[in-house]
């Protein structure tokens, strides 16, 4: 690839000012981002080429070069490659590769993470280095959300070095955040952009490999990395950047309905709420759940699941799950009971799991219910039968998930025996209705007293205690409903 | 759910799980055989030459994954959190020990002749198969979601989107730290048989291509590109990429989406050489054969939305693979 003599002179986008290895790759970018015709997708060679073809077979005027920074998207200047760039231009862009390498000291390639030079004048000069580099973190914080999946993409874009702060973020010069002239100001919505985490100039898969080349500046990290540092290293672009785990300083994307909760990964682990994923965004949407939690942790919350015996600090050594003891132990990732529809557990051993404890836990006074704990389905409320359905899976039985202060309460299938809804039951075990509220000690929450009792939701990955996702309102503290088995609702009898 | 039409290139498996399957893994000698994991408790042994099921067992809760050590003795693991061994032989299973959470992946490694478990209670054990029985557990930073060997190279991926390289002849220490590449959840690494790197895919559509050198030239190369996407009426939809496979000759990688598709990449030329029909619902697991021939492909449901209507069945697929395929261009 003759980078030999383009050591110093990488040619780079006239458009956008993204840097390549080579002028081909370089061309292959124009004419995929910049030439190309948005009606129909052919790929022409120049601006004013594009220009004409517009006009002469779909009959459309266009007047700026698409992605295309906002001072440089006049589509009457003929650039192809690196030829065509006005003098001013290329000078200008020689002076501040050198005032980027210069405080940099460091003679990667695209290595750039100075943020001491801010020198933008707003405007997305600098070329920006390929990958936020390891530099900064802390300028980095604020980019989040468009940055966020941008990133690999825009390898070599890079964010800016020095905006940061700005949000330029890798894709804001080049893609349709073209337009980011003034900056933002610092730690301001970084969602102003569109924050289109779909870039849609990179749909193709594979296009060119440049297009997708990561040339993070992690060289000098991998040094601490192989010595085991337990920080987290980076290979890889920094991490605030991105939108599930950006400790984007409080921002919530707006244009997403999940808010990105996350905030750095090192205290995630004990964290109780999940992190939730921005999954929707202006022009793409993620079809996963928003919990930041593998598929099949999300499963295996799910009621139907629950009955299994599942595993368990204490029950590591127990193969069998035992009859439930009073008091379930959860798992961190544990939650929920609920009723599976295949628990065959009788009532009896149901009852003695869990039932109970939750609810039941503040009342003292409630004999523990039969067996069967009582989950209500959610349209029901207080059919306060003599019997009470319950089965709690024997799963609640196992603990393992039933961590009682988490919990999200099981809910009850709608088939099963009259359902009582916990809360009445709760009440020194007269089935009243929902007027008594026994308070619910329980993650603190305590449903509306309307409610119409689903309370038990199945929240999955919810390991904190009681914590519910925003969504849910009562439930939660149901919750524990399962567990618990000497305070098990008093129930019918 | 619409027929796929059958033929001698790729038939249905038949007496497959009633529940979503989590894993497939073919066995490490014979294209014949494959073990097969479900949330229906079970792990089922099937002749896929024959299309029939030869053996299966239970556990207590939904299996997660399994493995071969060899043609005789199976490993599996699930959400019940212990580790059974099941001789296929004799037909006896037992159980060699547990996590305190639920096991997520098992593997075996015959360089070292060890059974590698990975559960979300974030450890990784080690098994010595002639116990069999513990021998090691070590911590890793966060729950383990996925698993990639490659020699004596453990590479294994946690929440939170941390890799941890391991070397299973020394597990005093991990031998790298890092963090993927991918914004967004990790959701598979596998390795490449050249032991050269491993390829991570995440939630969102997007796979990178990662190297174990941590020399800067060599890290230089690595890259991400995306994948699995559609755009229906206007909106890109993203799906998780579920699976990755490869072909131990080729080092060409399969994925498999939420989105149904396969697609076959070449890694090194950074291409895709080949994508098939859309399958019925979520490629939930992939497995090369080891001689690179048949690629089973587990469709079923995972929950990434909400239930949809009407559900599609769980099922496997053996699809004979072509050079035309697999192989580098």
């Amino acid at each position: 690839m003759g980078r030999k003599k383009k050591k110093q002179t990488k040619p780079w986008c006239w458009y956008c000012n993204r840097e390549f290895d080579d002028e081909k790759i370089l061309i292959q970018h124009q004419k995929a981002k910049h030439f190309k015709c948005h009606i129909c997708h052919k790929k022409l060679y120049t601006g004013p080429g594009l220009s004409i073809h517009c006009m002469q077979v779909h009959k459309e005027t266009i007047d700026k070069v698409p992605n295309a920074l906002p001072n440089r998207n006049n589509i009457e200047i003929e650039i192809y490659g690196m030829e065509g760039i006005p003098e001013e231009d290329l000078k200008e862009h020689e002076r501040q590769r050198a005032g980027r390498m210069g405080p940099g000291g460091r003679r990667q390639d695209e290595e750039d993470d100075d943020d001491s030079q801010s020198s933008l004048p707003g405007q997305s000069n600098p070329p920006p280095p390929p990958v936020p580099s390891q530099g900064p973190p802390g300028p980095m914080g604020p980019m989040m959300g468009p940055n966020g999946p941008m990133m690999p993409m825009m390898g070599h874009m890079g964010p800016m070095g020095h905006m940061p702060p700005y949000m330029g973020g890798p894709g804001m010069m080049a893609g349709p955040m073209g337009h980011l002239g003034p900056m933002p100001p610092p730690g301001g919505p970084p969602v102003n952009n569109p924050p289109s985490t779909s870039q849609p100039p990179n749909k193709p898969l594979f296009p060119s490999a440049a297009q997708f080349a990561y040339k993070t500046g992690h060289t000098t990290t991998l040094c601490s990395l192989l010595h085991n540092t337990t920080t987290s290293s980076q290979i890889g672009p920094v991490k605030p950047a991105f939108p599930a785990y950006s400790q984007a300083n409080g921002q919530s994307n707006p244009s997403n309905q999940s808010s990105t909760v996350n905030s750095g990964q090192q205290d995630k682990m004990e964290s109780k709420k999940p992190a939730l994923i921005t999954t929707v965004s202006a022009n793409s949407r993620i079809i996963h759940p928003e919990e930041d939690i593998s598929l099949e942790e999300k499963r295996a919350g799910m009621p139907r699941y629950q009955q299994a015996p599942r595993a368990s600090p204490q029950r590591a050594r127990a193969p069998a799950p035992a009859p439930p003891p009073q008091r379930v132990e959860s798992p961190p990732e544990e939650r929920r009971m609920k009723m599976a529809r295949y628990n065959q557990v009788s009532a009896a051993a149901a009852a003695a799991m869990a039932m109970g404890g939750m609810i039941t836990h503040h009342h003292a006074g409630v004999r523990p219910a039969h067996p069967g704990v009582v989950v209500e389905a959610p349209p029901m409320v207080s059919t306060i039968g003599p019997t009470m359905v319950t089965t709690m899976s024997p799963a609640m039985v196992h603990t393992g998930h039933m961590a009682i202060p988490v919990s999200l309460p099981a809910i009850m299938r709608p088939n099963m025996q009259p359902i009582m809804t916990p809360q009445p039951m709760v009440s020194a075990g007269v089935p009243t209705m929902p007027t008594a509220m026994p308070p619910l000690p329980l993650g603190g929450m305590r449903p509306p007293l309307g409610l119409p009792q689903v309370c038990w939701l199945t929240i999955s990955a919810l390991p904190g205690p009681g914590q519910m996702a925003p969504g849910l309102a009562g439930p939660p503290m149901m919750g524990a409903p399962i567990m618990g088995g000497p305070h098990m609702i008093p129930r019918f009898r | 759910m619409t027929k796929m039409s059958e033929s001698r290139m790729e038939f249905r498996l038949k007496n497959t799980p009633s529940d979503c399957i989590q894993s497939v893994k073919f066995g490490p000698s014979s294209s014949q055989f494959l073990l097969v994991a479900s949330w229906d408790k079970s792990v089922r042994l099937f002749d896929v030459v024959n299309n029939n099921m030869r053996l299966q067992y239970q556990h207590s809760g939904p299996v997660l994954d399994c493995c071969f050590q060899d043609a005789v003795h199976a490993y599996s693991g699930g959400l019940d959190g212990q580790l059974k061994t099941f001789d296929l032989n004799t037909n006896t299973e037992s159980v060699v020990g547990a996590h305190e959470a639920p096991i997520r992946c098992v593997e075996f490694c015959p360089e070292v002749n060890m059974v590698i478990t990975g559960s979300w209670d974030s450890n990784v054990k080690l098994w010595d198969p002639r116990g069999p029985r513990e021998v090691g557990t070590f911590q890793q930073p966060s729950k383990v979601y996925t698993m990639g060997l490659s020699g004596e190279k453990l590479v294994v991926g946690t929440l939170y989107r941390k890799v941890i390289v391991w070397d299973l002849r020394n597990m005093g220490f991990a031998q790298q730290r890092r963090e993927s590449s991918l914004k967004y959840q990790t959701r598979c690494i596998q390795c490449f048989p050249n032991k050269q790197g491993y390829v991570v895919s995440s939630i969102e559509g997007r796979v990178a291509v990662e190297y174990l050198d941590p020399s800067p030239e060599v890290q230089k190369k690595k890259y991400a590109f995306k994948c699995h996407r559609l755009k229906e009426d206007g909106i890109e939809k993203i799906f998780p990429v579920n699976a990755i496979s490869f072909h131990n000759g080729y080092n060409t990688f399969a994925t498999g989406g939420s989105d149904g598709y396969v697609n076959i990449w070449d890694g090194f030329n950074k291409k895709r050489l080949c994508q098939f029909h859309r399958y019925p619902t979520s490629i939930s697991s992939l497995c090369f054969s080891n001689d690179g021939n048949t690629l089973a492909i587990a469709c079923s449901f995972m929950y990434e939305q909400e239930k949809i209507d009407p559900m599609p069945e769980d099922c496997i697929f053996i699809r004979r693979v072509t050079d035309q395929e697999t192989k580098p261009k």
